[in-house]
């Protein structure tokens, strides 16, 4: 998967007017968590920024090396694993509904909700910015990022038909707070919809 | 496999990676502690004369790999000015520019096999057992291995699909490109089984 993730680079990137690129890459961190699950997605996701700062130009358009870590996507990097790791969980937790949108909601939680924190805190320390103008800034990923985690879900959803064996996230069992996000939310609008 | 490593060697290249690391390191932490103009001044000044003093060469390099951090100083200017405080715009553009620099500076004059060992002896130190060192050597080198495998076929299935239609493949491949790593891992995890494996209890879930 951290081969994967490297050669999905490939697909063209653009950079967003305040430095930080959108890449398809951050769409390669979600399937290491729907496809391999917690343990593993964390691992390779930690594989994959590990020879990014040993100097191997994995990134999109050739870039690597350490000084993306004191950058402005420093946060974004360093919470792949974390992103991965709570993807993961989530398609390990999660035993409702279809493959396409346990995995699509594994990819919001986990490379949206989780990878933000750490992504925000770091535009904050590297642009000296507040964490609500760090917030502002990042808020112009979240359209590709929903696109990307849509895509997560259908590319595990294919999988786990053409090799069922192989999504390893399906075959684990655990919990994960987003799976109770997820089951709150479902009993609210429910709650909201009788009342209709 | 390539590498971010500058091909011409200079007198960093004759320096260890760690006390390379550890100074990165110590400089960056100082560089946020402190917001002093002139110390920050003074940093980025330590910076540029590190980068000139093997040759104006190995300067142009490193100007080119901060190429992306442009539109970023431009915002952090403007965001700053705007709120009247162009002086703390410019200092946090030094302070980026700075820390960012000597960063690749560190990635250009270490190759790869140094950052390699090092991170070999790092995991001698720590407590984790041998397995799990023999399951990340492997493991990397399985990625550095397979990352121009991987990247071949995504140019050919580009190539197929770009035979059959007008319109840019983009996400299209991603599929097709996931069920190939998936099968190569597989044949690739079923012939090192054979060879007798290598870190099992690290791959393992059960």
């Amino acid at each position: 998967m951290a081969a994967l993730t490297a050669a999905l680079g490939l697909i063209p990137t653009f950079t967003l007017p305040f430095g930080v690129p959108i890449t398809a890459q951050t769409m390669g961190i979600m399937l290491c968590g729907t496809i391999l699950g917690s343990r593993l997605g964390a691992l390779a996701a930690l594989l994959f920024i590990g020879l990014v700062a040993l100097g191997l130009p994995l990134l999109a358009g050739g870039r690597g090396g350490l000084g993306l870590f004191f950058g402005p996507s420093a946060g974004f990097l360093l919470g792949w694993p974390l992103a991965a790791y709570f993807a993961g969980r989530t398609m390990e937790a999660m035993k409702v509904g279809s493959v396409f949108f346990r995995a699509a909601w594994a990819a919001v939680f986990g490379g949206m909700i989780v990878l933000y924190m750490p992504g925000i805190v770091g535009m904050a320390i590297t642009l000296d910015l507040a964490i609500g103008e760090a917030s502002i800034l990042s808020a112009a990923f979240l359209p590709g990022d929903l696109a990307k985690a849509g895509l997560a879900g259908a590319v595990t959803a294919f999988l786990a038909r053409v090799r069922p064996e192989s999504v390893l996230s399906l075959t684990s069992t655990g919990w994960c707070p987003a799976v109770s996000m997820f089951a709150l939310a479902r009993r609210w609008f429910t709650g909201a919809f009788r009342k209709k | 496999m390539l590498s971010l490593t500058c091909p011409a060697r200079t007198v960093y290249h004759e320096i260890a990676a760690g006390p390379k690391l550890v100074f990165l390191l110590l400089f960056t932490m100082a560089l946020y502690l402190f917001s002093e103009p002139w110390l920050v001044a003074a940093a980025f000044v330590l910076v540029a004369a590190l980068h000139v003093m093997p040759g104006i060469w190995l300067l142009f390099a490193a100007l080119r790999r901060l190429r992306p951090l442009v539109w970023f100083l431009a915002v952090v200017l403007i965001w700053n000015a705007v709120g009247g405080e162009i002086l703390l715009g410019v200092v946090t553009g030094l302070k980026l520019v700075a820390a960012v620099a000597l960063a690749n500076l560190v990635t250009m004059t270490t190759r790869l096999d140094d950052m390699l060992s090092l991170l070999r002896r790092a995991m001698r130190a720590l407590p984790f057992p041998r397995r799990h060192g023999q399951a990340l050597a492997l493991s990397v080198a399985l990625v550095v291995r397979f990352i121009p495998v991987m990247t071949e076929k995504g140019r050919l299935l580009f190539d197929a699909w770009r035979c059959r239609s007008t319109r840019r493949a983009g996400w299209r491949v991603v599929p097709s490109l996931a069920c190939m790593a998936i099968d190569d891992a597989r044949h690739i995890a079923a012939a090192c089984r054979a060879r007798g494996g290598a870190g099992e209890g690290l791959w393992n879930d059960n």
